[in-house]
């Protein structure tokens, strides 16, 4: 039996299995579009709540990981929406653990790799709020257009702009020296 | 007609993924190395983008176990919730007598006449 079969079953050994293998991605996709880790802790945990009460309705016609994905964003895009709302600060925090994310060793990569994963964790950090998360959810985590314009509450037309502009961005933060002569 | 340098570099974000524009953009970059060089920055980005699911942040030691619980949480809330619901009746008859007791006391105490 699958374990998403096993957890729509009740079975909560399952349940533990099903967090251990994805926790750590829901988490950062959620630190990743509010750059805090209590919010993020607290978005990751909504989520969570969120993905259980609905696993009866998961009908695996998309992968368990995907789904998992849409509910995570959509969770922490409107905690960010309230959090705008109560205007409150920004926090440097997750910034910083963000820039961690290589030294932390959960990638496979070399050390090379590892430094270029930084530097656009740190890209990204300075990019405005409404372009990292078109940029995170389009490129980092594959959704769709139609997908992201729902989830920020926004046009089809100002998704796919938002993440034009957030890609341009960070292609001049990132290659600076790349503008030459015109044609 | 033949692109310029600028509007194709107006359209190398969404057509490096999507395709956008895509004949007369590859038409330019074929024969425009600086563009060319632009378009291998927009791949490189975005290849490194989507590398980056992979690459995760550390999670708060709390988090995980508090993951963990939701079933059981979530069990005995269900729990409470359903024990309400089935107990409803008898609750609010509990409520209903406590108010007027409230009243009648309130009635009482404002009837009794004020001692000297």
């Amino acid at each position: 039996m699958e374990l998403v079969d096993r957890c729509k079953a009740g079975d909560e050994a399952a349940w533990k299995e099903l967090v251990e293998a994805t926790h750590r991605e829901v988490y950062t996709l959620c630190l990743r579009i509010l750059r805090d880790p209590d919010d993020a802790a607290e978005a990751t945990q909504d989520a969570y709540l969120k993905a259980w009460r609905a696993l009866k309705g998961f009908r695996g016609d998309a992968m368990f990981t995907t789904w998992l994905y849409r509910v995570a964003s959509n969770t922490a895009i409107s905690k960010h929406r309230s959090r705008k709302r109560r205007r409150t600060h920004e926090s440097g925090a997750g910034d910083e653990l963000l820039g961690q994310i290589a030294a932390g060793g959960s990638t496979e990569s070399s050390a090379g790799a590892r430094l270029e994963v930084q530097d656009l964790e740190r890209a990204l950090a300075v990019l405005p709020d409404h372009y990292r998360s078109a940029v995170v959810l389009r490129d980092v985590y594959g959704l769709s257009i139609e997908e992201i314009a729902g989830q920020l509450k926004i046009s089809q037309t100002a998704a796919k702009v938002r993440v034009h502009r957030g890609r341009k961005k960070l292609k001049d933060m990132l290659y600076p020296a790349s503008t030459g002569e015109e044609v | 007609m033949e692109m310029t340098c600028v509007s194709v570099r107006e359209i190398l974000p969404a057509y490096v993924r999507d395709g956008d524009g895509s004949l007369s953009v590859r038409r330019h970059v074929s024969r425009c190395a600086e563009c060319r060089t632009d378009l291998s920055h927009y791949e490189d980005l975005l290849g490194k983008l989507s590398s980056m699911e992979a690459a995760t942040a550390e999670v708060p030691f709390a988090l995980r176990s508090s993951l963990f619980d939701i079933p059981s949480r979530l069990g005995r809330i269900e729990t409470v919730r359903s024990h309400v619901t089935d107990n409803r009746r008898a609750y609010l008859s509990g409520a209903a007598v406590l108010a007027a007791g409230a009243v009648g006391a309130a009635l009482w105490k404002s009837r009794k006449p004020a001692t000297a």
